[in-house]
């Protein structure tokens, strides 16, 4: 388990965190929406764990060991949540690949 | 603009057009491999000519062009409607940026984003080949919206890219992030998730999100790291110069500077060495190392001269140097008005010759006259060298002569100049309507003067752009009445006496004369009465008419008539006439009749308050004398008849707002005018004389004077304002 909940309550991320944990990520960040997130244990972060705090709008608090994470997608992630300097997304349903998996998420837990 | 960029702005354009000839023969299929050569000789020595004048932009655009072409060549590359198209479309762009050296006198400085198209176009298909994978976007919005956001931090080289992985990546055990961190040397990177993504609609196991970086790897690197990644990779290289212009780093910089100018010795020397410090980082960070070195020394020296001056000097120069930091307006000066073309003539030399030996002949009669004078001061009789000055005169008088028509033919060009751009337009302009179009142009050869020639452009476009629009059918209304499905318009110029014919005509539906007659009708164009005593022929002049421009209605349904009136007034400017001829079903031929040359217009003078005042003789029918009883008033004008016909009637000082001479004659003298198939009378004061004149129109703020035709210089020394007889009488 590499999502933890820390002493005050906020999400650490620990180690290698893999595309498994994205969904707990999720349900953590939905349980409390004003949570915060602590990645200065993070070594790795999956692309789903980015994905999942890009859509949260929640900047992880703390620096990455992981240097990529530091340097790039640390300030994407800020630059995600600042309107005129984000790159913006394509169009929503314009544009969903058409071979898109859908997953029924389980219950909590 | 300096001789080299003249010489080069003259081949280039030549150059282009040879370039745009070749490629529509091959595109009809007629070209072999003669064409192909030429054309790739066309690319290549446009790629050298940019090379002279070190326009690094066009050279790359016509590198690529010229790699394809060059597979074209070894037969191992079919010649395609897209290949021609792109090809077209990067002499397009070169002829733009022609039009700008043009303006600037030097290479555009921001000519490489549409570089970067044009290498795309080419290079990017062959990419796409071989990966064997679809473009994400074709159009690469994508990477203007990175240059705006992080314009600053493009490195000279490297690679921008765009990843948008396939929804099923995760499931795949991919990580694209993970791959991205692979690609050496990231400079930046940028996330994006589809627009109102919230985190309770996110499936944490389809991937949506998409990537954006910028690195100063090779695109080899790159696309090694993506390597087999299920998704839509889109690379775009970068090239030195492609970056926008560094505005914040200059920002950055000056502020430096205003850091280093302070005043006051208190923590002078931690000022001196912070903003030392972010300038060097700065530089580093752009990947000025040499210009970080070169910092850091000045620094230290500073820093133990407790002294900013040179450093200041060192950061402002950078400022300053245009290869070093540029900044955006410096960029932005190019005007983007089109200069009037063809600034530099190229000349038969032979008529170059004509005028040095007239030079010799005109120097002999003027000692001739030196002579004379001499032999009059030494005391000879006047009356003696009569004779002697008589013939010298007239020798005078030939050579004059001689002159004016030998600079006439230097200022002749072919309409060549102007309808060698039509076929390729005709092309374009039927594509996009979805009409077939034969497009003829013939009597290429035929010379005007410059003026004209140049001025042609705009009023034939417009007339042929009718002609395909509205003229000619579309291709299964063409088969159903018996005609050929591709249309046919012809150009056609050819010389009749002191005038040039061009014809553009067409084999389309023709005029519909019923329709105009009721369209005129409905919007009071004349009144009933003349319209039905107009004949069918009269009418169709009317498409002429201003205010028959504007109606789309007509257009639909005459099939002509959109903007002619501007044709009129453009053919009129240059001292021609616009007429139509039309057989319904057949067709419409319209005709500009133009004058051969602009510059001697024969003149008639004729005095009103005093002032000489002159009329182009053309215009001039007939002078009479009317005795002023026969002046009959007519609603708030005058009018009098001349052999059984009404003419209207202006007084000329009036009709200019001058005092009318108060000295009534028994007859009033007037001249008769015809305009547009008009006539018209003015009443002068006095009649003048027969002249030729050359006339120079009017410029600066008039310019748009109404009822003014020109100005040319009298033998006294008089102004003589020549006045345009039409619009004396709107």
């Amino acid at each position: 388990m590499t999502i933890k909940q820390g002493d005050i309550g906020e999400v650490l991320l620990i180690g290698d965190c893999s595309v498994e944990d994205a969904d707990v990520l999720i349900q953590r960040l939905l349980e409390n929406p004003s949570v915060a997130v602590d990645w200065t244990k993070c070594t790795n972060a999956h692309t789903a764990i980015i994905q999942v705090l890009m859509a949260s709008g929640r900047l992880p608090e703390g620096v990455p060991k992981n240097p990529f994470l530091k340097a790039m997608v640390g300030p994407a992630l800020r630059r995600g949540r600042e309107a005129n300097s984000a790159f913006p997304g394509r169009p929503r349903d314009a544009k969903q690949p058409n071979n898109a998996i859908t997953i029924t998420k389980g219950p909590a837990g | 603009m300096n001789e080299f960029v003249e010489q080069f702005l003259l081949e280039a354009r030549e150059l282009v057009e040879q370039g745009t000839n070749d490629l529509l023969e091959l595109e009809k299929g007629k070209g072999g491999k003669e064409t192909i050569d030429a054309l790739f000789r066309a690319f290549h020595t446009l790629k050298g000519a940019a090379g002279i004048v070190e326009f690094a932009a066009m050279g790359r655009a016509l590198h690529a062009a010229e790699e394809t072409l060059s597979e074209v060549r070894n037969e191992t590359r079919e010649v395609s409607p897209t290949l021609v198209d792109d090809c077209l479309g990067c002499l397009d762009q070169i002829a733009r940026w022609l039009d700008e050296m043009e303006t600037t006198g030097e290479p555009p400085t921001n000519a490489d984003d549409a570089a970067d198209v044009i290498v795309e176009k080419f290079v990017g298909k062959a990419y796409d080949a071989d990966t064997g994978r679809p473009r994400a976007s074709a159009d690469g919005a994508w990477f203007e919206i990175l240059r705006n956001i992080h314009g600053s931090k493009m490195p000279a080289a490297g690679v921008a890219l765009h990843f948008r992985p396939d929804a099923d990546t995760f499931f795949r055990g991919e990580d694209p992030l993970a791959r991205l961190a692979r690609v050496p040397e990231v400079v930046v990177v940028d996330l994006a998730l589809p627009d109102g993504t919230l985190l309770d609609d996110i499936d944490p196991f389809s991937c949506v999100l998409e990537i954006v970086a910028v690195s100063r790897a090779s695109k080899d690197l790159v696309r090694a790291a993506f390597e087999g990644a299920p998704g839509v990779l889109d690379i775009v290289e970068l090239h030195a110069g492609a970056v926008e212009p560094r505005q914040d780093l200059q920002s950055l910089l000056q502020a430096q500077i205003l850091l280093l100018n302070e005043k006051g010795t208190e923590g002078r020397l931690g000022r001196l060495a912070a903003a030392g410090r972010v300038t060097i980082n700065v530089l580093q960070h752009e990947g000025l190392l040499d210009a970080a070195a070169r910092i850091a020394a000045l620094l230290e020296t500073c820093l133990v001269e407790g002294d900013a001056t040179t450093l200041i000097a060192a950061i402002q120069s950078m400022l300053d140097s245009p290869t070093g930091v540029e900044s955006a307006p410096h960029r932005n000066t190019a005007v983007r008005a089109r200069a009037p073309t063809n600034r530099v003539m190229r000349v038969d030399p032979s008529r170059i010759d004509a005028l040095v030996n007239l030079t010799g002949e005109l120097t002999v009669t003027k000692n001739a006259f030196g002579h004379i004078a001499a032999l009059v001061q030494n005391g000879v009789d006047p009356k003696e060298l009569l004779t002697d000055l008589r013939q010298q005169q007239a020798r005078l008088d030939r050579l004059v002569g001689e002159l004016q028509r030998s600079i006439l033919q230097i200022r002749v060009l072919p309409l060549r100049q102007v309808f060698q751009r039509f076929p390729r337009l005709v092309r374009e302009i039927s594509a996009s309507i979805g009409k077939s179009v034969t497009f003829v142009a013939e009597g290429e050869s035929t010379e005007a003067d410059a003026t004209i020639v140049e001025s042609l452009f705009e009023p034939l476009l417009h007339i042929i752009r009718n002609a395909i629009d509205h003229g000619s059918e579309d291709p299964a209304t063409r088969k159903a009445v018996g005609k050929a499905p591709s249309a046919s318009i012809v150009l056609r110029a050819r010389r009749q006496l002191e005038n040039v014919i061009v014809e553009v005509e067409d084999d389309g539906r023709g005029i519909d004369v019923r329709r105009i007659r009721e369209v005129a009708a409905d919007r009071d164009l004349l009144p009933q009465a003349s319209l039905s005593e107009m004949s069918d022929n009269e009418i169709m002049q009317l498409i002429f008419a201003p205010g028959f421009s504007t109606s789309t209605e007509v257009t639909g349904l005459s099939g002509r008539g959109v903007g002619l009136d501007s044709v009129k007034a453009a053919v009129e400017r240059i001292g021609g006439t616009v007429s139509v001829d039309s057989y319904p079903g057949q067709g419409s031929k319209i005709r500009l009749t133009l004058p051969f040359t602009v510059m001697v217009t024969k003149v008639m003078t004729a005095e009103a308050a005093g002032q000489v005042f002159g009329f182009a003789l053309d215009t001039v029918v007939e002078t009479a004398s009317v005795p002023r009883k026969d002046l009959a008033a007519v609603g708030r004008g005058r009018a009098f008849v001349l052999r059984d016909r009404t003419i209207p009637l202006i007084n000329l000082a009036e009709s200019l707002g001058l005092p009318r001479s108060q000295a009534a004659t028994e007859e009033a003298r007037i001249v008769v005018t015809s305009s547009a198939g008009y006539l018209g009378g003015i009443e002068v004061d006095r009649l003048g004389e027969r002249m030729d004149v050359m006339l120079k129109p009017m410029d600066g703020l008039l310019k748009n004077m109404r009822g003014v035709a020109g100005t040319t210089l009298l033998g006294d020394g008089r102004v003589l304002i020549v006045l345009d007889v039409q619009e004396l009488f709107e």
